[in-house]
């Protein structure tokens, strides 16, 4: 998520200019000053996944980052589950592409904060990305909630709070939602104990089911020198 | 003389099929006593009904004074039995089967009495052998040792001799014959041959069909001067009576209402006046000798049975 | 009594037969540990399916020796069963079939005694075997694959399921799933020694027994919701994988794996008392047929 966080604010920040409004130009170019005090960072975070057919522990993980487009989720101990950047692997296409028609979509609330709401449209029709819909706090050049749709990949969210780290726009918390196909194993292959316990059918299977990744993060080493092997 | 097994009216039957049906008889301390009939005469259900192995439908079975029932435990201890052919565990040494036979009967084991035992029955060389590579002779001199480990006071062996060569068969013979001799066992053992059971045993029975056809001295019971009669009166237990008080009581015997008696042939037409003249009516008199034509033809499935009679 | 079960092991343990049991599980053991070490990734693949494309997961992470022992014996829930009826259903007709049961029976021991005494060999060595399989199915994966967190793939009903356990969670799992599964293969080993009372050769109660487990396993894993509700609860083969309960971890409120927990634990202990059920059912049946019965073996 970090990763694609910045990836999105990079985008923005590399985006033709003259598309801008004077206003939104500003407040972008606020955000991106913002962020390049940061040229790397170490972090711990503790990943919570929330979803359906996965019954994990909270994880320990580090994040490494690294500019202009380095990053990196690893498990500090144990098996992870690490959410996969679908979402990233596009954002790099519009990255390199980085044709965009920003549009001006007013503002809008999360929580107490007013946020300025900016649609970025890829230029290139053959993208798989639609839609990106960025929620700035233009008060402290904040992003705190972003929406990508795709067209393979359905729409996934970003969500960040910011609390010590904000002067360098680097969220406390991000919550990462997307959608997730149904998981099914055929019967019989697990030969598993039957307790009784199990609930009849319901009719959610059918619905397309929503998943979150939650990271807290903590213990940011801000601009310490990391070396770019971490990232192989 | 000391009764050491006492069998009273035992019968079992499997299904419809009656295996031994009202059988009683008696072993004496110190007897070898010759169990002799064809095969599926009963022999080997009596034999196990005796051990324990199958339970009578009806009738007792007492060693040593005790109830076989109430004192199994006890009783087994001082019983040694080789039934049919010992089958033991293959996989094992001849001195491993021994002491692991030696340790369930409850005696305090040593080397020295499992290869003393070994050594009487001929096995000591081969002590370390696995019993799968014994001959049937080998086994059947083994099951003995394992029959006689915790020195038992009553030997029972079941066809000992059966499957074995001449001289096997004579190996046991004279096994048998030292255990009673040197060692004062009381020996019950089966046959179905009366050649092996005149040469060792001193008292028999011979059973047919499930019942008892005749007991006795074999010596008696063999000799060609002496018959087994039977006799079927109009009131058995008045000729019974009668008899009994006369001088033909030797032997003399009410089985299942027959009255059976040991007699000189010469005797035959005394006892026969004597009962007509004590207005006993005879419906069957039938003579029994020789002891071995009889059983000869008992043994001969062909000929029928009832029509010995002389 | 002590006697008697030393005669009884030295039996059990003379008797090349009783190692087609290790030797089985060993080949078992070691050919899915050679599976999965050269394509344990493909395994994988099938399980977690599509969630793969939401989720980066080291899979070579994944394949390690907890979850090696948790596949291997959930494949060995068909084998063991026959391996240990191998031995238990043998006990008496095996001796039968010797001819070394009615010398035994000549012996100053009870019916009663002797039974029980092959029933606690046969207990001993089924628990032997399940001590041997702890030690190369969950040592030596451990040795092979390493230790990490065990992924639990599930399903329940109609769900199906990822549960993850951390690896300081798991250990003890495994005593427990493994005394669970000493309990359970006891239900075969007491079936399979009433079937032997009334056999003269070992092939019929052997055979006998296997077929029961089978049948009764098929059935429990019929999925047909008729039967599920009114015959898998009365099949003692049903509680045969109960050993699974210990791997489904407790879940909070908000879906997270508590740590040391178990789910269902009343659930396991109801299994439990149902195979101890089984077993003295099994037990009392084989020894009132076994005293009662003639010996003409």
């Amino acid at each position: 998520m970090i990763k694609i966080t910045f990836r999105i604010l990079l985008l923005i920040l590399v985006c033709h200019c003259h598309t801008f409004g004077q206003v939104n130009n500003t407040l972008l170019k606020n955000v991106q000053l913002k962020m390049d005090k940061v040229s790397d960072y170490e972090a711990e975070g503790k990943l919570r996944t929330n979803v359906a057919f996965l019954k994990l522990p909270i994880a320990k993980v580090k994040l490494y980052y690294k500019n202009p487009n380095k990053f990196k989720l690893k498990s500090e101990n144990g098996m992870s589950f690490v959410p996969k950047g679908s979402m990233s692997i596009n954002l790099n296409n519009i990255f390199l592409n980085n044709k965009y028609t920003i549009i001006d979509a007013g503002v809008d609330k999360i929580g107490n904060i007013d946020v300025v709401v900016l649609k970025l449209l890829p230029d290139d029709d053959n993208s798989d990305l639609v839609l990106t819909t960025l929620y700035i706090d233009a008060v402290n050049f904040l992003i705190l909630k972003s929406k990508t749709t795709t067209k393979e990949n359905g729409t996934y969210e970003l969500q960040m709070t910011y609390e010590n780290y904000s002067k360098y726009g680097l969220p406390d918390k991000i919550i990462f939602s997307f959608n997730t196909k149904d998981y099914k194993l055929p019967k019989g292959i697990t030969f598993d104990f039957d307790d009784g316990s199990a609930k009849k059918s319901n009719a959610q299977n059918t619905v397309a089911k929503k998943g979150e990744i939650e990271i807290k993060i903590e213990k940011y080493q801000i601009n310490k020198g990391l070396s770019s092997a971490i990232f192989k | 003389m000391n009764t050491v097994l006492q069998i009273n009216q035992i019968s079992k039957s499997f299904k419809d099929f009656k295996a031994v049906d009202n059988l009683s008889f008696k072993v004496n301390q110190g007897d070898i006593f010759g169990f002799l009939g064809q095969n599926g005469a009963g022999k080997s259900t009596t034999i196990r009904m005796l051990l324990s192995l199958i339970q009578p439908d009806s009738g007792s079975i007492e060693i040593f004074g005790m109830n076989l029932n109430t004192h199994r435990n006890e009783i087994v201890r001082k019983v040694g039995a080789v039934i049919e052919k010992p089958d033991l565990y293959k996989y094992l040494s001849a001195y491993d089967n021994l002491k692991l036979f030696a340790k369930m009967s409850g005696i305090k084991v040593s080397k020295s009495l499992l290869m003393d035992q070994l050594e009487l029955v001929g096995l000591a060389t081969r002590y370390d052998s696995k019993v799968g590579t014994f001959s049937q002779g080998m086994k059947q001199r083994l099951g003995i040792a394992v029959a006689l480990v915790h020195n038992p006071e009553l030997i029972v062996l079941d066809e000992p001799t059966n499957g074995l060569d001449p001289q096997g068969i004579a190996d046991i013979r004279n096994l048998i014959l030292t255990l009673s001799r040197d060692r004062n066992k009381t020996i019950l053992v089966s046959s179905h041959l009366l050649s092996e059971i005149e040469l060792i045993a001193n008292r028999m029975l011979i059973m047919h069909h499930g019942k008892k056809v005749v007991e006795g001295d074999v010596k008696v019971l063999l000799d060609p001067s002496k018959t087994i009669l039977k006799i079927e009166t109009g009131d058995n237990s008045k000729a019974f009576e009668l008899i009994s008080k006369s001088n033909w009581t030797k032997g003399l015997e009410n089985i299942q209402n027959q009255i059976q008696l040991e007699i000189t042939k010469s005797d035959i037409p005394d006892l026969v006046r004597f009962l007509t003249a004590h207005q006993t009516d005879i419906y069957l008199i039938q003579n029994l000798h020789s002891l071995e034509d009889y059983f000869l033809k008992l043994t001969n499935p062909k000929e029928d049975v009832h029509a010995v009679t002389n | 009594m002590f006697t008697l079960l030393q005669i009884e092991l030295h039996k059990i343990y003379s008797r090349p037969r009783t190692y087609i049991a290790f030797a089985a599980i060993t080949a078992i053991v070691l050919i899915f540990q050679f599976a999965f070490k050269y394509d344990g990734q493909s395994y994988m693949d099938l399980m977690l399916q599509n969630i793969q494309d939401n989720f980066e997961i080291d899979k070579s992470k994944a394949i390690n020796g907890y979850f090696m022992c948790y596949i291997i014996l959930n494949t060995l829930l068909i084998q063991v069963p026959i391996l240990v009826a191998l031995v238990a259903a043998d006990t008496i007709s095996g001796e039968a079939n010797m001819g070394t049961l009615r010398l035994m029976l000549t012996k100053p021991v009870s019916r009663t005694q002797l039974l029980l005494v092959k029933f606690l060999a046969s207990f001993i060595f089924t628990v032997c075997l399940l001590i041997w399989m702890a030690i190369i199915a969950l040592f030596l994966s451990i040795l092979i694959f390493g230790q990490e967190d065990m992924l639990v793939f599930r399903v329940k009903g109609e769900e199906s399921f990822i549960l993850q356990i951390t690896k300081d969670d798991i250990m003890w799992r495994y005593f427990a799933a493994f005394g669970y599964a000493a309990i359970a293969l006891t239900v075969i080993v007491s079936l399979g020694m009433l079937l032997s009372v009334f056999a003269e050769n070992s092939i019929g109660p052997i055979v006998a027994t296997v077929c029961i487990v089978l049948f009764f396993t098929i059935v429990s894993n019929m999925n047909i919701p008729v039967i599920d509700r009114n015959v898998k609860p009365y099949l003692f083969t049903s509680y045969l994988v109960g050993w699974k309960g210990f791997f489904y971890i407790g879940l909070d409120c908000s879906d997270q794996p508590i740590k040391g927990s178990i789910e269902n634990w009343p659930a396991i202990k109801k299994s439990i008392y149902i195979l101890l059920s089984h077993i003295g059912f099994f037990l009392t049946m084989a020894i009132i047929s076994f005293r009662k019965k003639d010996i003409l073996s």
